[in-house]
């Protein structure tokens, strides 16, 4: 599977040396060094002798937008679109954003790039990775420790323990975000995404995380920028391969001749700079440094596909002198400022966003004030009037009203050929291509009083005022801040009615009243 | 034979727990990194980090298979078909019909158990107590689908097994008795098996119907375990009005009675080699019977200790905690009657005998520890932490497996005609009981520490991480300890061809079955038997030897 | 001679076991690399559960020194009788039963276990029967819940009464995993669970309650110390059991007594959490 033991074993020093650290903590001093050396042994001989390793995980390519994209072009099923254009998005995306063990970034504007303003370099180590330690010094993984096994490593919300969900993880690729503070189509700040992060997602499989550390909070929230802008950029350029003429490449070199076959050197002056975020202790450990071109030529840094292993081995002189610098440089210069700036700016526009002061009138927050009441009834009567809420979220709040809708992330590839989605023959080709089977996504139950979005009255405004991204809920353009309010305090009250209360939970046994 | 068939696919279940545990001590102790074998075949795409579903998937898994598949089959199934009719002087069991497809429907169980395994969610995942709603409501947890169901329908497939053997048990000691052997003439494994056969028929209709109404909840829509008023991912919500309290009391009704059902053939056969072995008669053997017979008695109104903190009336709780703490009475009792017996013996310390005796200090340090939980105040803190996994890891496998082992070298020269090595016989003891302490020892500082059961991982926490090194040290352990059973099955097979011949005697001991040519042929015994005394009168003074076969006439003087 | 190393090993039991276990109690020493500080019981910080910790000890005595007594006789039962080639032509004693033993030991452990099992019935009691009191217009009335806490799959959420001093009202504060609570006075806690069996347990304080869908229960405790406290998930609930943790403050009410229920229940002020949202 086109990966050397040599990795195996320095990544079995990796874990090694790491628990050293730790154990010099906990450890007493007698007879220690034997007892590590029959550690170190026993290691070796279990992740080398006994049955070797698994390669470290790559980016999944996005499969599903290559074959929608195929679709779209009109190819028929079982067709896809040439093999040379997924080798040059491949190459091109694993070249600027590296490995989940070896992230790195594209500096599109020279080296003091904006990128790198949304993702700290400090963030990506502690974030990417494998799980290695707790250690203070080491500490990296934190993605695949607390994030991956759902969301996946790629990012894609394809996790192993994702199909058992409901709703489904969350896809970062199409950069679209539910909760946030900012308007409709654009992306969240950072403190939203560290807020949800706190919080949980309720009523979802979402936990919160507040127990993590401020600085490992804000590290994961780097990371999933980072997936996210990396995704973006792959969709795009998967949908830019799409109008290509017969003959024409995303990077014009010679057929049979890949962007990675490129010698480092030559693809750091003609290509896109890149910055290596490679962990400093790893480098001090291996002779791996943080030069983008050894890091570029360890076989890591390859793309999971399906020949990867049969054509890394190429020898890469030999074809070295037949392509034309200029038309690669001008090729990728064209994508970066094309594809990616776009996206880099989207997301560093958030940056300086700050969101509208908002006032909370007094009766939202306080149940006795004397306004409430007018308040409630201006805001039952919004509920079923202008703002139709009872379209969707039915006349008894329940969520019953209109069910048959589909959020984006489904919606993305079931629109192309107006799949049924109750046909479960017509979407398995989508399936097969790594779509979750499709699930309508039902209107909040209001009587229940879960809300994804967090249950502040600034959390149920901003739901009403901007919608929800990538969901049928809308952003309420015409209605004023104050008929908003009114509305968050008939949702607020509406779990509290008696018709929302079952009946009341049984007495404890241990409630029994005190003698 | 029927036995040896159960004795083989329960020791081949046996390993596949055993490799699961390993599974799960690589998690525990290095977590989330590459895991051998099972990661480069599942999680591939994941660098070979398993998931935590997977994880739970194997605990509950581990648990189903130790208890449901190895320990009962092997006490009841394997020692107990083999052993009554030889040890009563029977010919055959009552129903051998019956016995055979007592022995068929483990299949459809085995197959269970496999299936689910490619279920989605790679298995059932919710503890092998499959409390509901986790256990019930598919949307709660990746392996409460199909899986969930095989489980259930496997284990229905056990309890029929059961319940078909216990009918049997019963039915052939009672009746098929040879002249002359009456009830306190039995061996105490025969008494064991009778009591366990007992508690088997009385709690296993309990959990049948327990199982088949948590089939139901799934399949039928019925609302059994479910409350009202649920809210389950983006499941439907349910009409409830069921009660899931309602299960936990079901299922510990027959399972902690099972408890005793894995450990009171062990101790039956436990006292028959160590009075044989040390060649004295069994200190206490009325005694011996009645502390059985309570702990068979009280089996039955201790269930609840399982659920001090369940949310269970704590006024109940606290006669649950009284019946709880003079059950270890019985146990106590029994274990200082074998001390008694080993006291002034001549002990042959053979490898089965050495067994015996590592079971004996195994069994007391679970035994105390189960005293520290029966103490419900305790129990606040203990629940659900290693203490109580060190504490029945101590009671069934340093207690229960260790007998089991050790049985199976003492009886194999009866079962195969020949002898294992006794070398590799007492390495293999060496080996299992220094390290069974090495695995499990430690769970118990654990557990004081408060670190709970069934977590992928806990080093994420700050309260734990520091007691990562002795979950490595522990794991090590764990994978010397699965590594020496290698041994043990390369002299179980290897003395099938190669071991030295067995006589029809070969530990000179008294009971029924070593009058029978090793191994016995179909009806058992060559001549009809009559018994003329206990199992136990060994070195009966005045005589030339040592020991005095139950169906040697008083004359003959050896 | 090889009985005597048996005898050796099995008399490692009561040497080993006990040792270490008072090794670990006393929080000193370590054995082959490990420190054998900080194994013991965590610090409690609960008065209504100093009484576990000393039945923890008690019971460790007691069982201590059962288990020397037992193994060490088995020890030494091999090493004194156990068959080898150099040993005399000594048969065994032909000893069937001793009723006056059997009673012995039938009755002193009984008696020690029937003292176990009443004297920690105060301690259950108090634990999880009777919920604390404070005095109300001089009547003593059992202290209502100062919060609510739901278990779910993966976390917990805590909602406190808003302004209206009641739970389950529509200005109910909810705070994901984070609990906080006064020192120094009794705390009461409802605990309920949204969708399958969680267990709210807080080793720091000996406290444990599986929580049960349907069911409302009670937990109290006290915490004497201001700090931090982990909120653990002690009953299997799926997937992300372990990722179930939750954290609890313990803080300090100001020096009025008085007002400390109102300042200490509102959770730390909401604004303050990533300001506008």
């Amino acid at each position: 599977m086109g990966y050397d033991e040599k990795n195996c074993l320095r990544k079995g020093d990796i874990l090694l040396r790491t628990r050293a650290n730790t154990r010099s903590r906990w450890w007493g001093s007698g007879g220690l060094d034997l007892w590590i050396s029959v550690k170190r042994m026993a290691i070796l001989v279990l992740l080398g002798g006994f049955v070797g390793c698994t390669p470290p995980p790559q980016f999944r390519e996005n499969a599903l937008e290559w074959h929608k994209q195929a679709r779209t072009a009109g190819l028929k099923p079982g067709e896809s679109l040439p093999d040379h254009h997924r080798h040059d998005v491949n190459d091109v995306v694993s070249d600027w954003f590296g490995t989940p063990d070896q992230p790195s970034v594209p500096l599109v504007e020279g080296t003091e790039d904006p990128l790198m303003q949304l993702f700290s370099p400090e963030g990506l180590i502690r974030a990417a990775g494998p799980v290695v330690s707790r250690d203070e010094k080491s500490s990296s993984g934190l993605y695949r420790r607390h994030c991956s096994h759902c969301h996946g490593v790629t990012g894609d919300g394809r996790g192993p323990t994702a199909t058992f969900l409901s709703p489904y993880p969350r896809d970062f690729r199409l950069g679209k975000f539910k909760f946030k503070s900012s308007p409709t189509g654009t992306p969240p700040t950072k403190a939203d995404l560290k807020l949800l992060l706190q919080n949980g997602v309720p009523g979802t499989s979402m936990p919160s995380f507040r127990l993590l550390k401020d600085e490992e909070l804000d590290a994961l929230v780097d990371y999933v920028i980072y997936l996210s802008v990396r995704g973006m950029l792959e969709r795009f350029l998967i949908a830019a391969t799409r109008d290509l003429d017969e003959d024409e490449r995303l990077v014009n070199l010679p057929k049979e001749m890949r962007y990675r076959d490129l010698p480092a050197k030559a693809r750091m002056e003609i290509g896109v700079p890149v910055r290596s975020i490679v962990e400093p202790s790893r480098s001090v450990e291996s002779d791996q440094s943080v030069t983008r071109s050894e890091a570029a030529e360890s076989p890591d840094s390859k793309i999971e596909s399906d020949e990867a292993g049969a054509e890394s081995t190429e020898p890469l002189e030999q074809t070295t002198s037949t392509y034309d610098p200029e038309t690669v440089e001008e090729d990728v210069t064209f994508m970066a400022e094309e594809y990616l700036l776009p996206i880099s700016e989207k997301w560093l526009g958030i940056l300086e966003f700050e969101a509208k002061e908002v006032d909370v009138p007094a009766w939202v927050t306080d149940r006795t004030h004397v306004e409430r009441a007018s308040q409630l009834e201006i805001g039952h009567q919004l509920y079923f009037g202008t703002a139709n809420c009872v379209q969707c979220h039915g006349e008894t709040g329940v969520g019953d009203g209109q069910t048959n809708n589909f959020d984006d992330w489904t919606n993305d590839w079931l629109k192309v050929e107006g799949i049924n989605p109750a046909d479960p023959e017509a979407w398995a080709e989508y399936v097969n291509a790594g779509a979750h089977p499709p699930k309508p996504i039902l209107p909040r139950n209001l009587r229940l009083g879960v809300y994804r979005g967090g249950d502040r009255p600034i959390d149920l405004f901003r739901r009403i005022q901007y919608g929800i991204e990538g969901t049928p809920m809308p952003a309420s353009l015409t209605l004023t801040d104050e008929q908003v309010w009114a509305l968050v305090v008939y949702v607020q009250e509406m779990p509290f009615e008696p018709i929302s209360r079952p009946a009341t939970a049984k007495k404890s046994e241990n409630q029994r009243p005190v003698r | 034979m029927i036995g040896i068939q159960f004795l083989i696919s329960s020791l081949i279940w046996f390993l596949i727990g055993g490799l699961m545990a390993a599974a799960m001590r690589w998690q525990l102790a290095w977590p989330w990194s590459d895991m051998p074998i099972l990661g480069s075949w599942l999680f591939e795409g994941e660098g070979g980090q398993i998931s935590p579903e997977y994880y739970t998937m194997l605990v509950t898994m581990h648990g189903s298979v130790m208890v449901f598949f190895v320990v009962i089959p092997i006490l009841a199934g394997a020692f107990g078909n083999y052993l009554i009719p030889l040890m009563i002087g029977a010919d055959d069991m009552a129903f051998p019909k019956l016995n055979m497809l007592s022995y068929w429907f483990m299949w459809p169980a085995f197959v269970c158990m496999m299936l689910s395994f490619a279920a989605p969610g790679f298995g059932p995942a919710a503890g092998w107590t499959s409390y509901p709603p986790l256990a019930v409501l598919e949307e709660a947890a990746p392996g409460s689908g199909l899986a969930q169901t095989l489980w259930l329908g496997g284990l229905t497939c056990v309890g029929i097994s059961s319940m078909m053997g216990s009918i049997n048990y019963i039915t052939t000691i009672v009746q098929m008795r040879a002249p002359g052997m009456t009830f306190f003439r039995l061996p105490m494994t025969i008494w064991a098996m009778l009591i366990t056969a007992i508690l088997q028929a009385f709690a296993l209709p309990v959990l049948t119907a327990a199982v088949l109404m948590q089939i139901a909840d799934r399949l039928l829509g019925t609302c059994f375990f479910i409350p009202e008023g649920l809210m389950v991912a983006d499941a439907l919500p349910k009409s409830g009005g069921g009660q899931a309290l309602l299960w936990q009391h079901l299922f510990w009704f027959y399972s902690h009675p099972a408890v005793y059902i894995m450990l009171l053939p062990a101790m039956g056969m436990a006292s028959d080699i160590l009075s044989s072995m040390s060649r004295k008669p069994l200190f206490g053997y009325r005694p011996m019977v009645y502390s059985m017979l309570s702990i068979a008695g009280l089996g039955f109104i201790v269930w609840g200790h399982h659920m001090f903190v369940s949310g269970m009336q704590p006024l109940v709780g606290a006669a649950f905690m009284l019946t709880t703490i003079l059950i270890a009475l019985p146990s106590g009792i029994k274990t200082f009657n074998w001390l008694a017996t080993l006291w002034g013996g001549r002990l042959q310390l053979t490898t089965g005998m050495l067994f015996c005796l590592g079971f004996i200090a195994m069994f007391v340090i679970g035994g105390l520890s189960g005293v520290l939980m029966a103490v419900a105040a305790v129990t606040i803190f203990l629940h659900d932490t290693y203490y109580i996994v060190a504490h029945f890891h101590y009671v069934l496998f340093g207690g229960t497996s260790l007998i089991v082992i050790g049985s199976i070298y003492h009886w194999y020269p009866k079962m195969f005609g020949r002898m294992m090595s006794e070398t590799l016989g007492k390495f293999h003891f060496f080996t299992t009981f220094v390290l069974i302490n090495c695995v499990f020892f430690p769970m118990h500082f654990l557990g004081a520490q408060g670190l709970p059961r069934r977590y992928a991982d806990f080093t994420h926490t700050d309260s734990f991480v520091h007691l990562q090194p002795i979950n490595e040290f522990i794991t090590y352990s764990a994978f010397a300890l699965v590594g020496v059973q290698v041994v043990f099955i390369l002299n179980f097979f290897g003395s099938m061809l190669f071991g030295r011949r067995a006589g029809n005697n070969p530990w000179r001991a008294n009971t029924l079955e070593w009058v029978a040519p090793s191994p016995p042929p179909h009806g058992n015994f060559l001549a009809p038997l009559e018994v003329h005394r206990g199992p136990y009168e060994y070195s009966v003074p005045g005589r030339a030897q040592d020991y005095w076969m139950q169906t040697d006439s008083e004359l003959s003087n050896g | 001679m090889m009985h005597r190393f048996w005898a050796i090993l099995f008399s490692l039991v009561p040497i080993l076991g006990i040792g270490l276990y008072v090794l670990a109690a006393v929080g000193k020493g370590s054995f082959g690399g490990f420190s054998l500080s900080g194994l013991w019981l965590p610090e409690n910080g609960n008065p209504y559960a100093v009484t576990i910790d000393h039945l923890f000890d008690l019971v460790h005595i007691i069982c201590g020194v059962v288990l020397g007594i037992t193994t060490s006789v088995l020890a030494y039962v091999v090493w004194r009788y156990a068959d080898h080639p150099g040993r005399n032509n000594e048969a065994a004693q032909y000893v069937k039963h001793n009723t006056l033993l059997e009673w012995i030991w039938t009755a002193i452990p009984a008696a020690i276990l029937i003292f176990l099992g009443f004297y920690q019935l105060q301690v259950w009691a108090d634990n999880k029967m009777n919920r604390p009191t404070e005095m109300v217009d001089g009547h003593k009335q059992a202290i209502e819940p100062m919060a609510l806490v739901v278990g779910k799959q993966f976390g917990w959420e805590v909602y406190y009464p808003g302004t209206d001093g009641r739970l389950g009202t529509s200005d109910d504060q909810r705070i994901e995993n984070e609990l906080t609570v006064p020192v120094g006075k009794p705390v009461v806690l409802r605990v309920e669970a949204q969708d399958v069996l969680h267990s709210f347990s807080i080793p720091g304080l000996r406290v444990k309650q599986d929580v049960v869908p349907g069911m409302t229960q009670l937990v109290w405790f006290q915490v004497d110390k201001p700090g931090t406290y982990e909120i653990l998930c002690m009953e299997l609930c799926g997937w992300g059991h372990y990722k179930m943790r939750a954290r609890m403050k313990a803080v300090s009410t100001t020096s009025e007594a008085t007002t400390g229920t109102e300042q200490v229940a509102s959770p730390p002020s909401l604004s303050q959490e990533g300001g506008e949202n």
